[in-house]
């Protein structure tokens, strides 16, 4: 089943920015999708349309094959955005308690689901300590408690990872990816991570000033470029001009030895080589813009 | 509409109350200053000095038959206490449920937004019903609540040094109860339901205290009416005021629910 689908969806605010033009994907249930684009892309734009917040100007989307009210969205889905706060003035569990109750969770379900969450969060110990006086890692994770505490079908996700260390980003990453395997939740992920959307993404989505100009998975994405494998090797000059890296696209594996002979000739020493596909990084500035090393 | 996600937001308002020191200091100073201050100051100058000491004494003199005063209180003294402390001063009880629970809507809605709860909240199931029902009643619960127990230490304290000095009770008028029963709850709806309006759009806290300030005028412009004697306010004439006004607030709150669009607060946020 599709949990997202949209149909030309379009934003246009007030004061006459074009936010979203002609928006049209699906998002397969039980997934990871990972939308990335520049700031002010319309990536939030849309995440506030589908999470029933914003009312689109022209297009449709159904959630789960139905045509959702606001309200019914917003009791199936949870959103963890940049900007939304939790209460500081209150502990991490009585703000679970505070947003539980409001999705209609027994008292005693919310202690026992929010200590489990907020434990795999790595914040056993902190519970009862005022939000106010977490580092800002913390306070994003207590967020992703927040989102998860109603096992919602559909996951909205801006930038869960901004703020946090490498470790407590790829602890979130695998959390992420869990909670789409085992509970089946769709998600739904903003992020400007691209190792964290090539490692746990299965369809991506790249919006530039409102337009969604690719949408596949990696190798769909990376087939329509034309692109296949690139051998990469380190080479250092004997002229003394210090380190290159080049770039060859190679189609066969009989292609390496020929490209390497070719580096050797030139009077270098091959320091490190290697055959990689491309990257998220190199397809999204590839499908975007902005630099794209050869 | 869920009652119980209305009683989160209010628990949860009411905490967040206890921890804003913007919030409580006016919660506490202002009523003990109407509660102790004003009926010792009266009461000392009069016991002690003489009527003469208090400004437009002779003025007063000439309005006491227009007041209801009592038989049993025939001295002057008396007379002017009992009129300043049941007439005069009357209206500032009015002041502090409303000046209190509009404080508190102020912080509370634009307290939500200056610290990016707002969006938080706007993307739970809560309705836009249920949000302004939760702050209305966050707000007004501890106004009005907060009025009796600083009316009550009034009433002991003016009681208790007017017995002391003059041998006579003061705090007596029936004119009390519509005004603290009826008056004072429908005057803080009011005032709250103003205050929600202005700070649904407001962005920050000092704007919205500010506008909201504005509401009290009609009430000190009740309290000159008072002391010049212009209106007397009987327990009737307040009980039909109270009614007009609770009228208006009930049309008030239905007018206020459709006007909190979630889709416009998130774009001013």
């Amino acid at each position: 089943m599709k949990a997202i689908a949209t149909n030309h969806l379009a934003k246009q605010y007030d004061q006459g920015a074009m936010a979203l033009a002609d928006l049209s994907l699906e998002v397969e249930e039980g997934t990871v999708f990972g939308f990335l684009g520049p700031n002010g892309a319309g990536k939030t734009t849309t995440v506030r349309i589908l999470n029933g917040t914003l009312t689109p100007t022209s297009g449709s989307f159904t959630l789960f094959s139905r045509q959702t009210d606001p309200q019914d969205i917003r009791l199936l889905s949870g959103t963890l955005s940049e900007t939304a706060r939790m209460y500081e003035g209150l502990s991490a569990l009585d703000n679970l308690k505070f947003f539980g109750s409001l999705y209609d969770l027994d008292t005693r379900e919310i202690e026992k689901r929010g200590r489990m969450l907020l434990e795999k969060l790595g914040l056993k110990g902190r519970e009862e300590d005022k939000v106010g006086t977490y580092s800002t890692g913390m306070k994003k994770r207590v967020q992703l408690a927040r989102t998860l505490l109603h096992q919602p079908k559909l996951l909205f996700l801006d930038e869960p990872t901004s703020g946090l260390d490498p470790e407590a980003a790829g602890e979130v990453s695998e959390l992420i990816r869990t909670v789409a395997r085992e509970e089946g939740t769709t998600v739904f992920l903003c992020t400007h991570n691209l190792p964290m959307a090539e490692k746990i993404c299965d369809q991506v989505g790249f919006l530039d000033r409102g337009h969604l100009v690719a949408f596949g998975t990696r190798e769909e994405l990376t087939a329509r470029l034309g692109k296949g494998k690139v051998l990469e090797i380190t080479v250092r000059s004997s002229e003394g001009r210090g380190d290159d890296i080049i770039y060859h696209p190679v189609n066969e594996e009989s292609e390496i030895n020929r490209h390497l002979r070719a580096a050797m000739d030139r009077g270098g020493i091959i320091l490190e080589s290697k055959l990689q596909r491309p990257g998220m990084e190199e397809l999204y500035f590839s499908y975007v813009g902005g630099k794209n090393e050869k | 509409m869920k009652n119980k996600r209305i009683a989160a937001l209010i628990r949860k308002d009411l905490r967040e109350i206890g921890g804003t020191k913007m919030v409580m200091i006016p919660m506490i100073v202002v009523p003990l200053i109407m509660a102790l201050v004003i009926p010792v100051a009266i009461i000392l100058t009069l016991a002690l000095g003489s009527t003469d000491m208090l400004n437009g004494v002779e003025q007063m003199e000439k309005l006491i038959p227009v007041y209801p005063v009592p038989e049993r209180i025939t001295e002057l003294p008396q007379q002017l206490l009992y009129i300043f402390l049941n007439y005069t001063f009357l209206p500032l009880f009015l002041i502090i449920p409303l000046m209190i629970s509009s404080i508190i809507a102020a912080n509370s809605v634009v307290g939500e937004k200056e610290r990016g709860t707002l969006e938080t909240l706007l993307y739970t199931p809560v309705t836009n019903r249920e949000f302004i029902l939760g702050k209305l009643l966050g707000a007004f619960l501890p106004g009005v609540l907060m009025t009796f127990p600083a009316f009550l230490l009034y009433a002991a304290v003016a009681n208790g040094l007017s017995w002391h000095f003059f041998g006579t009770l003061t705090v007596t008028s029936p004119v009390w109860i519509p005004a603290l029963l009826l008056l004072s709850p429908g005057v803080a709806l009011l005032g709250l339901g103003v205050t929600l309006l202005v700070s649904i759009k407001a962005k920050t806290f000092m704007e919205a205290q500010q506008v909201s300030a504005m509401v009290v005028l009609p009430l000190v412009a009740m309290m000159l009416a008072q002391i010049s004697g212009l209106l007397i306010f009987s327990p009737l004439y307040l009980v039909i005021i109270a009614l007009v006004l609770l009228m208006g607030d009930y049309l008030l709150v239905v007018k206020l629910i459709p006007r909190f669009n979630r889709e416009a607060v998130l774009a001013r946020l």
